[in-house]
């Protein structure tokens, strides 16, 4: 079970996230939402241990992972938020480089590295350099390189960013699928309505703090709302969206 | 906006206003040869009852000044290559607004010409002034505006020469050969052009002629002329090459990859060790920052043998060569030792420093591993130094000094990367860097003494031996100096707890990355 107590990161006093708690189950799979600058990716950075929480800790089955970062590392698969990738390496360099980190030996890297190319529709793009690709084909790269070594937990971080629609279904089926397999996963997105159809439970963030964490179904009925896009207006929107549209119109028109 | 623009490299600090690059880039063209002059008249007071003596002093200065401005407007213009010809962000922005293609290229070409105007006045104005009034000063009256403009013409005409024609041979390469080819090409040409740049020396008996300010600003007229044609009649191509994107990239490189992988499975052993070589030989190989800088230590190797070498050649010194020789014997230890330190320091120079979550979420177990890798890379950089050494000193001096050389040169080349990466804690490219770390102004001395105790004194060592005998002994003890030093890595890697990745603390640097 992958738990967070009490995660807060201040930046020079300023918070960035406030007292963060959720529990993940194995074969669970918890949503994170909430508006720009909310604090989502911090505290995913904070989960993938690539920032230190200022107060609060990360525990893996009960036992904090500052206490064995390496071997946490090891468990974790992580699609970042922005693909930040050695643009002058090509797909499978970068897969191969990944899966060395991860010490897989180079046969069976060299078997999984073709069958991401192939799955993903890659193979005609594999001796480019990944600067050449769309930002859709560079995150077919990062989720490739998470599930390279089966990792136990899975933190996706905006993965459906640049991806097709059929890619994008492919990315829910896999998730589901995932998670049906015993991985937990952490999947961050804006898109409501794939949270609402891949998540297991939700957690809602909005300045800096949770103002929202249960299952999807729990939330719809408890604040008697049809969906989780209407639960999500609720408690984090201040401004009638419809109002700042003609407001945007109203600036273009001057 | 076009002049800021050409600024904006890959080689040029990150994140620094573009006026304050160019002032810090004006400055540090305009202080040797505003200094220059000065400094220089300390020896012409010595010289001043000597007139034969006086003249070719100043005749030499003067040769050498227009030497080192070529060569420095040679450095600017690989800087600024990536900024000359529109890239798919200007194409992208620039390309969607209700602006004549005309106007554009004007624009450009107003840029590149104010930038040589620059150029020509930090480097050259101040510097021909100097000379005139140091003319007037020790060789008499009269002949200050001559003397002057003399100079200032031949340096003019010169850095025309280099400036543009690095832009009209860039230009052409991009026109005539086709996208996918001048990809390929460019590593080449950039490399060589490097090289290249550090050789002018050679040309200083050119220089040293009396013809030189009649032609220099011919050849340079020439030269902008041809340049600026060429930029005007293909900005239209570049435009759309950039947009398009070339297809040069999807073209596989099966011997280029294989070399590298060949090179990491000879030097690293476990998976995340040749991981972290392969992907430091990538990174240099295909990071124009990278490369260049690399280059420069390369150019800078290339110089120092042919200042060794060249004299033999050209003066048919042929039976000179017939026996193995320090001169000769050092020339691969000097590349290896450049090559080395020259990656070694480029390790610390970080390579698209925002991709090292990758490393930094899948660091191997023990990190060990991707230390050794670090050294592997090292290792590597030396063997086509071996190779070469190997060849050369089997064709000239027969199968058994080239094994024992080529012995020779590996033993001492795994000796260095042993210890160029004791205390290495970091993955290469992949750790952020704060300029000033450099320890080069306090212990060049030292590091001056080491280069010349590992490459002449020891091909001077290793030349005593094969006449006297006695050189497996050495091979035999360097092999065990390489040991000790690969030991004394290894336990130093052992006890390096978590890899870095920033090299100021952490907290301030956190505080300007906060987002959510």
């Amino acid at each position: 079970m992958l738990e967070a107590r009490g995660l807060s990161k201040f930046y020079a006093g300023i918070p960035a996230v406030k007292d963060v708690n959720f529990r993940l189950e194995r074969g669970g799979v918890l949503g994170l939402l909430g508006p720009n600058g909310s604090g989502k990716s911090t505290t995913v950075s904070m989960v993938t241990t690539l920032i230190e929480p200022t107060v609060g800790q990360v525990l893996l089955d009960g036992v904090s992972v500052s206490l064995d970062l390496l071997g946490y590392k090891t468990r974790i698969g992580y699609v970042p938020e922005e693909a930040h990738l050695y643009t002058y390496l090509t797909g499978p360099e970068y897969l191969e480089f990944v899966g060395q980190l991860r010490g897989l030996r180079q046969r069976v890297l060299n078997e999984k590295i073709a069958s991401f190319m192939h799955i993903f529709n890659l193979e005609d793009d594999r001796y480019a350099p990944m600067s050449a690709y769309s930002k859709g084909m560079r995150q077919k790269i990062l989720i490739s390189a998470a599930l390279l070594h089966d990792p136990e937990i899975i933190v996706l971080d905006e993965p459906g960013s640049g991806l097709d629609v059929t890619s994008s279904l492919v990315l829910r089926s896999l998730v589901q699928q995932l998670a049906a397999a015993g991985k937990m996963v952490i999947y961050s997105s804006h898109v409501l309505e794939s949270v609402e159809k891949v998540a297991t439970d939700v957690l809602i963030l909005h300045d800096s703090q949770v103002v929202a964490h249960d299952s999807v179904f729990r939330l719809r009925e408890l604040m008697a709302l049809p969906s989780l896009e209407q639960v999500f207006k609720k408690v984090v929107l201040a401004a009638d969206v419809d109002e700042v549209a003609r407001d945007l119109v109203g600036v273009m028109k001057l | 906006m076009f002049f800021g623009r050409l600024f904006e490299s890959d080689l040029m600090p990150a994140g620094s206003p573009q006026i304050q690059l160019v002032v810090w880039v004006i400055a540090f063209l305009a202080a040797p040869s505003t200094l220059a002059p000065i400094l220089l008249s300390k020896k012409y007071v010595w010289l001043v009852n000597d007139t034969q003596a006086l003249h070719g002093s100043m005749e030499a200065d003067r040769t050498m000044a227009l030497m080192l401005s070529m060569i420095a407007t040679g450095l600017i213009t690989l800087v600024i290559w990536e900024g000359v010809f529109p890239d798919r962000r200007d194409g992208r922005i620039l390309g969607v607004l209700p602006v004549r293609l005309r106007t554009f290229v004007i624009a450009r070409l107003t840029a590149l010409m104010a930038l040589f105007a620059l150029l020509v006045i930090a480097m050259t104005a101040l510097s021909s002034v100097s000379f005139g009034l140091i003319n007037v000063t020790f060789a008499g009256p009269g002949g200050f505006f001559s003397r002057t403009l003399s100079h200032f013409a031949a340096a003019a005409g010169l850095e025309a020469s280099v400036f543009f024609g690095i832009i009209a041979l860039q230009c052409a390469l991009l026109n005539t050969v086709g996208a996918a080819v001048a990809q390929r090409l460019a590593v080449l040409l950039q490399v060589s052009m490097v090289v290249g740049v550090l050789q002018m020396p050679l040309l200083l008996p050119l220089l040293s002629t009396p013809q030189v300010p009649a032609w220099a600003p011919l050849i340079g007229l020439g030269m902008s002329v041809t340049a600026l044609a060429l930029y005007g009649a293909s900005y239209r191509r570049m435009t759309r090459l950039a947009l398009e994107g070339t297809g040069a990239s999807t073209v596989r490189r099966p011997v280029l990859q294989r070399l590298v992988t060949l090179a990491a499975s000879i030097t690293a052993f476990s998976p995340p060790a040749r991981g972290v070589c392969v992907f430091s030989l990538r990174t240099v190989v295909r990071s124009r920052r990278h490369r260049m800088i690399l280059a420069g230590w390369v150019g800078l190797a290339f110089a120092i043998i042919a200042a060794a070498v060249m004299p033999l050649l050209v003066g048919a010194r042929w039976n000179e060569l017939q026996s193995p020789r320090p001169s000769l014997l050092a020339a691969p230890l000097v590349f290896i030792a450049l090559t080395l330190a020259g990656m070694r320091m480029l390790f610390a120079i970080p390579s698209d420093i925002r991709a090292n979550w990758t490393v930094k979420t899948q660091q191997p177990v023990p990190v060990r591993q991707a230390l050794d890798g670090a050294a592997a890379a090292l290792m590597a950089c030396a063997i086509p130094s071996v190779l070469l050494a190997w060849g050369t000193a089997t064709v000239l001096w027969g199968v058994r000094v080239g094994a024992i050389h080529a012995v020779f040169c590996a033993c001492l080349g795994f000796l260095l990367a042993q210890v160029l990466a004791i205390g290495l804690d970091k993955v290469p490219f992949t750790c952020t860097y704060a300029p000033g770390k450099a320890r080069f102004v306090k212990l060049w001395p030292v590091y001056l003494t080491a280069f010349s105790f590992y490459t002449y004194t020891m091909a001077s060592l290793e030349a005593e031996l094969l006449r006297r005998g006695g050189i497996y002994k050495a091979l035999g003890v360097l092999i065990v100096l390489g040991a000790v030093a690969a030991y004394v890595r290894y336990r130093r890697a052992a006890e390096v707890p978590d890899l870095r990745f920033e090299s100021e603390p952490l907290e301030t640097l956190t505080v300007l990355t906060v987002h959510s």
